[in-house]
């Protein structure tokens, strides 16, 4: 005989509503590695919506600290953290950890670029949640080069994007970049003289359009978990908040792209 | 030309020969837009930079959208 079965036990499970979608496969969603890249506003409700989907195997990354200006669309984030001036990535990790306490979560206080290459390899799904095109790039291509997935979400006031980069015959982050892109990548590093120093960009930001980009992040990495490949984003997911109007855009792959153009 | 911003709209004379990137920075110029990343679309299809437009299938009376291509999310 299996195990007895318990009056009410369907409203103890966690996960008891999730299972009701044929499906989401929640045991791969419980074993797959999630690299998360970046724990600011959009990296809060990505890993919001990562541990409540049920992902247990996470690794945040983000060099940075909480300043106040955050706390207005940064759920982990705290007063203490901004006086503190604590890692994000540290805090990130901390508050998952307290939503689910088998959550096996590690966090590194590192720039994306400082990292092993090797960490693409060793994770199953990349979530980009970055802020700016220099990072993009550098994730983006590391990724591909990798052969894993990559989620990536931005916004700007209330427009927001997802993209999925698929590897191998997919189109990459940067098939839809063009001169504009590269512009505002070297704008953002300046030659003091001594050093090469990085201006971040502070762009209008707010939590609504941060939620639903970050929600559509994750039920892709849901559906690419789940083996759901024919529902996934085929390649662009835009959003305009104040006109309430998304829509699916497709960005063709470049061959001549900085990525694909090394591909032999 | 249609701005998704602002729902403007301009006609521009392009040759076979122009570049997607050199229409974005014409018109991003022509409606005074800040310095960020941009992209032109057709339909449902996002232009590459630099395709020309010949490669790209524009014929006379297309209309191009000039579309922000969101960066932020971390700070």
């Amino acid at each position: 005989m299996g195990e007895p079965i318990r009056a009410g036990a369907v409203d103890q499970d966690m996960f008891d509503r999730s299972r009701r979608i044929e499906w989401l496969d929640l045991d791969a969603v419980s074993n797959a590695k999630i690299l998360m890249v970046g724990a600011g506003a959009i990296g809060n409700e990505v890993a919001k919506d990562l541990v409540l989907s049920g992902f247990k195997r996470i690794t945040v990354v983000d060099m940075d600290h909480v300043v106040g200006s955050n706390l207005s669309r940064c759920l982990f984030f705290s007063e203490h953290d901004a006086k503190e001036k604590a890692n994000k990535a540290r805090v990130v990790a901390k508050g998952m950890k307290e939503l689910a306490d088998d959550l096996e979560v590690v966090s590194f206080a590192s720039r994306i670029e400082d990292m092993p290459g090797s960490v693409f390899k060793d994770h199953d799904i990349v979530m980009g949640c970055l802020d700016n095109v220099a990072a993009r790039i550098h994730v983006g291509s590391h990724a591909y080069a990798a052969d894993r997935v990559l989620v990536d979400g931005a916004m700007d006031g209330f427009v927001g994007k997802v993209m999925v980069a698929r590897p191998p015959d997919g189109a990459c982050l940067q098939c839809g970049m063009n001169r504009t892109h590269s512009k505002i990548a070297s704008l953002r590093f300046s030659c003091t003289g001594k050093d090469l120093v990085f201006h971040e960009p502070r762009v209008p930001a707010e939590i609504t359009t941060t939620s639903v980009v970050a929600a559509v992040m994750v039920r892709e990495a849901l559906k690419v978990v789940s083996g759901k490949h024919e529902n996934l984003l085929s390649n662009c997911f835009y959003y305009d908040g104040l006109r309430n109007v998304s829509e699916e855009m497709e960005v063709p792959r470049d061959p001549d792209c900085p990525v694909h153009a090394r591909q032999p | 030309m249609k701005n998704a911003e602002t729902g403007a709209t301009v006609e521009m004379e392009l040759e076979n020969e122009n570049t997607v990137d050199e229409v974005i920075e014409s018109a991003a110029t022509f409606w005074s837009k800040d310095m960020g990343a941009y992209v032109l679309r057709k339909g449902k299809k996002v232009l590459r930079g630099g395709s020309n437009l010949g490669e790209s299938g524009i014929r006379a009376d297309d209309v191009l959208e000039l579309i922000p291509d969101p960066e932020g999310g971390r700070l």
